[in-house]
């Protein structure tokens, strides 16, 4: 076997026992062979080293993802810190703001209760917002208007106008709460009434002005006359609503909404 | 019972993914670099390491266990994951070490003594680039996976061993050449 071939054999591991261990005392004796093999080892490396980057460049090339979920979970997290901290930095914000409220609750009506029992008499029953229920002849004539007066506005009107009905705590809305479905549900003759009433009666679309604050979670189904401003509050802005006004001998501006009519107080 | 199927199922995986390196199936080896890349990685990333690093190490790892196992010198007595953890370990001990001793101002005396290695590795390595793809493969399988010349005429699809022989040989050969045009005497000897 030639130098090369016992060089190449040894550096690639394949000279093994007695062969190997003649190999390496020969390379004492002999210098010239060390340095051959200094130099083949050199290059048998760097094409050990060639095919370990092309190995390592192969798996850079599979998907893994590993870290990068850990990563993108402490970010979840930090971002879940920051925004439970903002929700319960707003809770406390409208909380703080709705003390300031408590005239409003007196001027407004809690039509929560209202529409969770849409028949009459229920809503009877809640001094505190004064619902009373009316006369479904006096609400029935209203079902042919159609005039929709939808605005939206912003929602920092409230505490702003919240002091001038703090001035009048003795005002108690009266809500009037009726079920028109009731109503188309009676005989003929009970219907031709109100038609006529509707036609002596002029009703028209309400030019009061209307601004809505779907925001405030305290209040989520209250209104309130602030400046000649009718103020909503709740979520009235996912469906849609109507203020009608009756101008007739008894003035009176009605709010149609989710097919209910409110009778509004506007002292 | 059916624990005892679940077991032997598992042994088989870990036999067969382990038979499938030692016959230098590539595609075993992505997917135990894909299996257990978390599990690696975390370990340097929890010891004072960067992801990089964390890769580098496992990648490193990886390519000493798929030598090993293909040069059919390695038996294994634990888990793939057991063995390959544990190099990981070893290779990122040593570079803790090594990085140790770097700030520790050693940092002269290690270079002044490898002073010219870098340079060298770069030259075979341009020189294994200007060989052609066949005789890079030959020689790296040769070499590195330490293949028999069965294995890399069934490989590279030449119709015989002595096929294989005389391509490995030209092959050196010439990379000899290229090195040997690209160094100076004095390089070696030093």
């Amino acid at each position: 076997m030639s130098n090369f071939e016992l060089i190449d054999d040894y550096l690639s591991n394949r000279l093994k026992g007695v062969e190997k261990e003649a190999f390496e005392k020969q390379l004492h004796n002999d210098p010239t062979l060390k340095s051959d093999l200094d130099f083949q080892k050199q290059i048998v490396e760097g094409i050990r080293t060639a095919r370990a980057t092309e190995l390592k460049s192969m798996l850079s090339k599979v998907p893994v993802g590993g870290t990068e979920v850990i990563v993108d979970f402490s970010v979840v997290k930090m971002a879940a810190t920051l925004i439970g901290a903002g929700v319960v930095g707003a809770a406390i914000y409208f909380y703080v703001t709705r003390g300031e409220l408590p005239p409003f609750e007196k001027a407004a009506t809690d039509f929560n209760q209202t529409t969770e029992q849409p028949n009459e008499q229920e809503p009877a029953q809640h001094d505190v917002t004064n619902v009373q229920p009316d006369s479904s002849e006096k609400v029935a004539p209203l079902v042919p208007v159609e005039s929709k007066d939808t605005k939206k506005e912003n929602k920092k009107e409230p505490t702003k106008q919240h002091k001038p009905e703090q001035a009048k705590p003795a005002e108690k809305p009266k809500l009037d709460l009726t079920n028109p479905t009731d109503e188309l549900n009676n005989d003929g003759e009970k219907k031709e009434e109100p038609t006529a009433n509707l036609r002596r009666s002029d009703i028209t679309p309400s030019h009061v002005q209307v601004e809505m604050d779907s925001s405030n979670k305290k209040y989520d189904f209250h209104y309130q006359f602030v400046n000649n401003k009718l103020m909503l509050y709740g979520s009235f802005d996912k469906s849609l609503y109507e203020v009608l006004e009756i101008n007739g001998d008894n003035h009176a501006v009605f709010l149609f909404y989710k097919d209910l009519y409110y009778l509004l107080d506007e002292n | 019972m059916a624990f005892r199927v679940f077991k032997s199922g598992l042994q088989v995986d870990e036999k067969e993914l382990f038979d499938r390196i030692c016959k230098g199936d590539e595609k075993a080896l992505e997917f135990i670099y894909k299996k257990y890349y978390r599990m690696m990685t975390k370990l340097v990333i929890t010891n004072s390491g960067t992801e990089d690093e964390a890769r580098d190490v496992y990648q490193d790892a990886l390519v000493v266990f798929w030598q090993k196992a293909r040069s059919g010198n390695l038996v294994l007595t634990s888990k793939i994951s057991t063995y390959v953890y544990s190099i990981c370990q070893n290779l990122w001990r040593k570079e803790l070490d090594r990085k140790k001793r770097l700030s520790n101002e050693e940092k002269d005396s290690a270079e002044s003594l490898d002073l010219d290695s870098p340079e060298r590795e770069k030259i075979i390595a341009r020189c294994m680039d200007q060989l052609g793809e066949t005789c890079r493969k030959v020689l790296m399988y040769y070499y590195f996976d330490e293949m028999s010349m069965q294995e890399i005429a069934d490989k590279l699809g030449f119709a015989n061993t002595d096929t294989a022989k005389t391509k490995k040989y030209k092959c050196k050969q010439k990379l000899d050449e290229l090195v040997k045009a690209q160094y100076t005497e004095q390089d070696f000897l030093d």
